[in-house]
């Protein structure tokens, strides 16, 4: 993502939006700032985000991935987290309810074998991915018919043709971050490792976010739960928005180790 | 090239989609800002969108270069009907998605600003924070909120214009309709 220059307003500042975003405007400068930023887009991405601010500071922590609830409609980087540890969640209990009966001291209901578990909780649901011209190498046709073969659940196929592309120059951490899933998603783990650890590495936590948290699942499916808890405990503790899913699946490590 | 509103009031399906895609955004500010109901002005967006196209259709709109403060005036209506009669108006007819609600590109756009704007919440101080809340969420002026906090009211106004700048310059989602303009 880029952080370019931003181009503020001539005609209101931000104080403005401020006073608009938090409801201490008069009806007509109210009126005649909303004709305004509807068609300025200095003036909407402020209010936009400055909305967002006070709906965000206004919830109690505890709600924050709970304020992401709403977008559930929409596939976005934030629900994908969300969705994934559900999915782990529902992948782990499925595993629970079907698997081998092993009791232990701390239960004695059904319990499956550790390396399964982890297997359970390696499991990972595709990362959502929208066509669009503007998002790095999403640009080329190539990423274009590569990622095509994603959406059509050909991960093996999209990882070879994302393979291709990020061996040519030019190809941006997007693409390495998409074969990296898709290399995991058609169960090769150790390319998926060495994949997801580059695209971990961008500045933008749009795409280092989510590489974490499937660099973490990668770990798990090559059964290194101490690399994975690393990553996790690190992306954990990071400003990332995908913390809280990283929490989340830090917990569910928890409780497979609070089983063995 | 035609304007878009004479576009949709051709009854071009394309015309409508690029209407909902530069208007959604926009319109759910102006319901967010006088709902104060997120859920509330999620669903009544489709309302408003479907109300100033059903208008366009019928080529109610006179002059086509004010069409947005058309769409504007549109969503303050439907707000303020809400809050009249706190019941939700029955739509004239569904809204399918693809026109008006589920824009990937719209929810992608939305997930980062949730994203970003965590983050640099999470990067405040703790006093830039309580400024900012009590601006924000609670729409009280520096005086009021340097009397909460035992600050002065200049340093209120410092700390809150400083914290709002970085906000904003700092939370820029890679846009794909904030500039868009409608053709």
């Amino acid at each position: 993502m880029s952080m370019e220059t931003r181009v503020a307003c001539e005609r209101w500042d931000d104080e403005a939006a401020a006073r608009y975003a938090g409801d201490a405007m008069p009806e007509e400068e109210r009126e005649a700032f909303e004709d305004h930023y509807f068609d300025c887009a200095a003036c909407l991405a402020a209010v936009q985000t400055l909305q967002e601010a006070g709906h965000q500071l206004a919830a109690p922590p505890a709600r924050a991935v709970a304020a992401a609830a709403p977008l559930a409609r929409f596939p976005s980087w934030v629900m994908a987290a969300v969705l994934a540890v559900v999915a782990v969640g529902a992948a782990v209990t499925l595993l629970q309810e079907r698997g081998p009966v092993e009791p232990t001291p701390a239960a004695t209901s059904a319990a499956p074998a550790p390396d399964g578990r982890l297997v359970a909780l390696a499991r990972a649901e595709p990362y959502p991915y929208v066509p669009f011209a503007g998002r790095g190498a999403g640009a080329t046709p190539a990423f274009d018919q590569a990622m095509g073969r994603y959406l059509d659940r050909d991960y093996a196929g999209a990882a070879a043709a994302l393979r291709a592309l990020v061996e040519r120059a030019g190809a941006g951490l997007e693409a390495r971050f998409y074969l990296g899933v898709s290399e995991l998603l058609s169960g090769q783990a150790p390319a998926a490792e060495k994949d997801l650890a580059v695209a971990a590495a961008a500045a933008d936590d749009a795409v280092a976010g989510p590489a974490r948290l499937y660099l973490a699942r990668a770990h798990l499916a090559r059964g290194d739960a101490a690399g994975a808890r690393e990553v996790l405990r690190r992306l954990a503790a990071s400003a990332s928005g995908q913390a809280a899913a990283a929490r989340a699946l830090l917990a569910e490590l928890d409780a497979i180790d609070r089983h063995e | 090239m035609s304007s878009l509103a004479s576009r949709v009031a051709a009854g071009d399906a394309a015309a409508e989609e690029e209407f909902a895609l530069f208007y959604r955004p926009r319109v759910l500010c102006v319901l967010r800002a006088r709902l104060r109901d997120w859920e509330a002005a999620r669903e009544l967006a489709n309302e408003a969108l479907m109300a100033a196209l059903h208008a366009l259709r019928a080529g109610r709109l006179k002059d086509e270069d004010r069409l947005s403060a058309f769409v504007a005036g549109t969503a303050r209506n439907v707000a303020n009907s809400h809050l009249r009669t706190r019941l939700r108006q029955p739509r004239p007819e569904p809204l399918a998605d693809e026109v008006a609600g589920a824009d990937p590109v719209l929810a992608m756009e939305e997930a980062e600003r949730v994203s970003l704007v965590r983050r640099e919440i999470e990067r405040l101080e703790a006093t830039d924070r309580a400024v900012l809340e009590l601006t924000l969420a609670h729409g009280l002026k520096p005086g009021e909120i340097a009397s909460r906090l035992g600050l002065s009211p200049d340093v209120v106004r410092a700390r809150k214009s400083r914290a709002i700048r970085k906000l904003i310059e700092n939370v820029q989602p890679a846009s794909r309709t904030l500039g868009r303009e409608p053709l």
